[in-house]
């Protein structure tokens, strides 16, 4: 008798969503989503960049090295609205770069100030190389899975909550250094080489907060803040560790 | 108008030099987390050292140049400035501190002939060494009972192919005798850059 019920309940969760909940409406939308984030990283600890701090009449010190990665992507995803639209699973394929850039504090604009770089160390000579940053850029591909939760009454825009993870396979990663004196150039090739390589695939977490603009005939517009985004993997830069992010997502679903 | 035009020609093109020296002469204190109080051992030359004294500190600061090396008739003399502090917390009132150790028979003529102290340990109960220590206003020359000071490596730095200073990284240690009281000096370390700015030769 226990193997019947253990075999019936097997058969069960095989079924597909839309039988195990025939009753309720269902909905298949397709679309397209792009959007940005930028993450913070934890101060960058590489053994063969000279520490720079700024000391603070306290004792303390600081880093005058920053990292900051900033990531964008594109994307096509499908969702099944379960519930009357209640709640939408979905899941997708998307394309991301992402840029880190290591550099001191004003690294954004033009800056004369550098950091020393470890080149070389053979016998009692060792070589540092000024350098102004240091850029990675990494290209992904993703397979995000989420879900939406729309807890209030279809009418008009509609507030939701989603959920989602996911996975990106590192398909190329390039690390480009800019020198303070540019006759350090014929260099590049070297240093260039001295960041540890990203990890091949990278897991993150997130939560988000939408509207969706429903549009009769149309597609729905959706707008979306994406609060936190955690990293589940490490090494997802091979200049800095990124710590958490935040970023926007726009996207537009048609039914089909 | 024209003398003027030209040193200040050259005083711009001085600039990069200048500030490629400040950059490395500044001191960077990483706090060791195995010795509290004490600067962490390195060989970036980051301008720092630091030692424990009877549950103090004398470590480098800020404000004072950590190391000069003055070489006179034959000598060299070694020059730590810096202050004494506590391990456990940060002083605003730390006194002024300094230790001179004097090695005859000793005379680089430049700076980079300091490499030939690399993996060198000096014994500082040598007879012809000298010891000073200066707290305060109060200048002490003690019994050296024992003591080292191990120069575990000795670099020449060179900045965008340019020879610009040579590193000193090492430790030591050492017992004295002031006034009668036996007072040891441990945990010593010492990452230190010399530079045109710190090396003087009279």
């Amino acid at each position: 008798m226990n193997r019947i019920l253990t075999f019936a309940f097997s058969l069960f969760l095989l079924q597909p969503p839309s039988l195990l909940l025939s009753q309720d409406k269902q909905k298949w939308m397709t679309g397209i989503e792009a959007g940005f984030d930028f993450s913070a990283c934890q101060e960058p600890g590489e053994d063969y960049i000279r520490e720079d701090r700024t000391l603070y009449g306290s004792g303390n010190a600081m880093s005058s090295l920053q990292a900051l990665m900033n990531r964008t992507h594109f994307g096509v995803r499908r969702e099944l609205f379960l519930k009357d639209g209640r709640y939408g699973l979905s899941a997708g394929l998307r394309i991301a770069k992402s840029e880190t850039t290591l550099g001191k504090n004003d690294y954004w604009g033009e800056s004369s100030q550098y950091f020393f770089l470890l080149y070389k160390q053979d016998g009692l000579t060792t070589s540092y190389l000024r350098v102004k940053s240091m850029e990675e850029k990494c290209l992904y591909l993703g397979i995000p899975l989420e879900i939406r939760v729309f807890p209030y009454p279809a009418e008009g825009k509609q507030i939701y909550f989603k959920a989602g993870t996911e996975v990106n396979f590192l398909l190329n990663s390039d690390v480009h250094v800019s020198f303070y004196d540019p006759g350090m150039n014929r260099y590049a090739a070297d240093t260039e080489d001295m960041p540890e390589k990203p990890a091949a695939v990278e897991s993150r977490l997130y939560g988000a907060i939408g509207i969706n603009f429903p549009r009769e005939e149309k597609a729905d517009i959706i707008l979306e803040l994406a609060l936190p985004v955690l990293y589940l993997t490490t090494k997802s830069s091979g200049l800095a560790d990124p710590v958490f992010a935040t970023g926007l997502n726009v996207s537009m679903m048609f039914p089909f | 108008m024209k003398p003027y035009s030209i040193l200040l020609t050259l005083f711009l093109f001085m600039i990069p030099a200048c500030e490629s020296d400040l950059e490395l002469s500044e001191s960077i204190f990483i706090s060791d987390p195995d010795y509290p109080g004490l600067p962490k051992y390195t060989e970036w030359g980051y301008n720092t050292f630091g030692v424990y004294f009877d549950r103090k500190t004398f470590i480098s600061n800020d404000a004072e140049v950590p190391v000069k090396i003055l070489v006179e008739n034959g000598s060299t003399l070694f020059i730590f400035r810096g202050e004494e502090s506590s391990p456990d917390y940060y002083s605003y009132n730390s006194g002024k501190m300094s230790m001179s150790i004097s090695i005859p028979d000793f005379a680089p003529a430049q700076v980079t002939d300091l490499l030939v102290l690399n993996d060198t340990t000096l014994d500082l109960t040598n007879p012809g060494y000298e010891l000073t220590l200066t707290m305060g206003e109060t200048v002490y020359t003690p019994d050296v009972l024992n003591g080292k000071i191990h120069f575990n490596r000795v670099q020449n730095l060179v900045v965008d192919d340019k020879q610009t200073e040579v590193i000193l990284s090492g430790t030591f240690e050492f017992q004295v005798r002031i006034n009668g009281e036996p007072i040891a000096f441990s945990d010593g370390r010492f990452d230190l850059g010399i530079a045109y700015s710190n090396f003087f030769v009279f």
